[in-house]
């Protein structure tokens, strides 16, 4: 992996990405408002101009709201034309069987609706806000992106997740500093089949929790009845006292959890992969 | 993987109860729980189950006043 860039070459990679667009037109970006997308968005904005691009927002169940509140918030402040469309994954049946390759079929439904979007509005080409790290990772939803003929020119010009955080500090891009924000299905067992109830529990109990004053990277996984919890490894602890535990497990309760556990190890990005052996521990 | 965790950590002087749900386990400590509050503790149950052949361990938060 190439080491991070300082200050100056930095400069010189985000010409390079607004050259890039330029290149091509137009652009639809597939935005969800999470870190990369937003900053794609912000840079073809400024460099192809309102009428040359449209940032789409694919709105499902496995859609955190939150992050929806932030997309739209980072829309109005650069200026940035948005169209939602409704995306029906969770009516897909190998979808909602949660296998391993599961973002396959969601990505798959994405730009199955995007692509004609950006063709019936002479859109040049399609894109969505891979970065370099990304291409590392178990991402089973590339190869949909790669079969629409979506591309990434995040990744293809070599940004890395921190880079981008740093040019999006820079530009005032609210979230630059956001924990990753993964689709809500991802706190599910692969196996365990993907519901619109299911989601929506998990949406509920990461707010319960965060609104017990939590924050930073955690998560809700769903095992059925049990609730397993994982937070910053710095908060185990905290939450391990006598007073604190139970009013974690209430919070959890409340979300329709019969048994809530605590994971030892804290937070872990990608931990359902190692746990169903996609990834190593 | 269950037996020798649950084994391992009654050598170590843990009263917890161990289940197994694939490879996560999942620790019933009743009120052995304030124990994992020490993260030399916590470390070493870690390492127990995943030399168990477990991806990961929890501990169940359960309802105050409960004990094993």
């Amino acid at each position: 992996m190439e080491p991070l860039l300082v200050s100056k070459d930095l400069e010189a990679k985000e010409s390079a990405l607004a050259t890039w667009l330029q290149e091509r037109e137009s652009a639809l970006i597939g935005y969800s408002g999470g870190v990369d997308s937003a900053y794609l968005a912000c840079v073809a904005r400024e460099a192809l101009g309102a009428e040359r691009m449209l940032a789409a927002i694919g709105r499902s169940g496995s859609y955190p709201t939150e992050q929806y509140e932030q997309a739209r918030g980072v829309a109005a402040q650069f200026g940035i034309p948005v169209l939602e469309v409704a995306t029906s994954e969770l009516d897909d049946p190998r979808y909602a069987a949660n296998p391993t390759n599961r973002c396959y079929f969601c990505k798959a439904e994405l730009w199955r609706v995007l692509v004609p979007v950006a063709r019936a509005r002479s859109l040049a080409v399609v894109l969505d806000g891979t970065n370099a790290d990304d291409l590392a990772d178990h991402r089973p939803g590339r190869r949909a992106a790669s079969e629409h003929g979506v591309r990434s020119p995040l990744a293809e010009l070599g940004f890395r997740k921190a880079e981008i955080r740093e040019l999006s500090r820079r530009r005032g891009i609210p979230g630059w500093a956001n924990p990753a924000s993964p689709c809500l299905a991802s706190r599910l067992p692969y196996g365990f089949a993907v519901t619109p109830e299911r989601l929506a529990q998990v949406e509920r109990a990461e707010a319960a929790v965060r609104a017990l004053g939590i924050t930073g990277d955690l998560r809700v996984r769903h095992h059925g009845e049990l609730a397993r919890v994982e937070l910053p490894p710095e908060e185990v602890a905290v939450w391990l006292a006598p007073g604190r535990r139970e009013d974690l497990r209430q919070a959890l309760h409340a979300c329709g959890f019969a048994r809530v556990a605590l994971d030892l190890r804290g937070f872990r990005s990608g931990s359902l992969n190692v746990l169903s052996g996609v990834t190593a521990a | 993987m269950i037996e020798r965790l649950q084994r391992e950590l009654t050598e170590r002087g843990l009263a917890v109860r161990v289940e197994a749900r694939g490879r996560l386990a999942v620790l019933l400590a009743g009120r052995a729980v304030d124990e994992l509050m020490e993260e030399r503790v916590r470390k070493g149950i870690v390492d127990l189950a995943l030399g168990s052949g477990f991806t990961h361990v929890a501990v169940e938060l359960e309802p105050q006043g409960r004990d094993l």
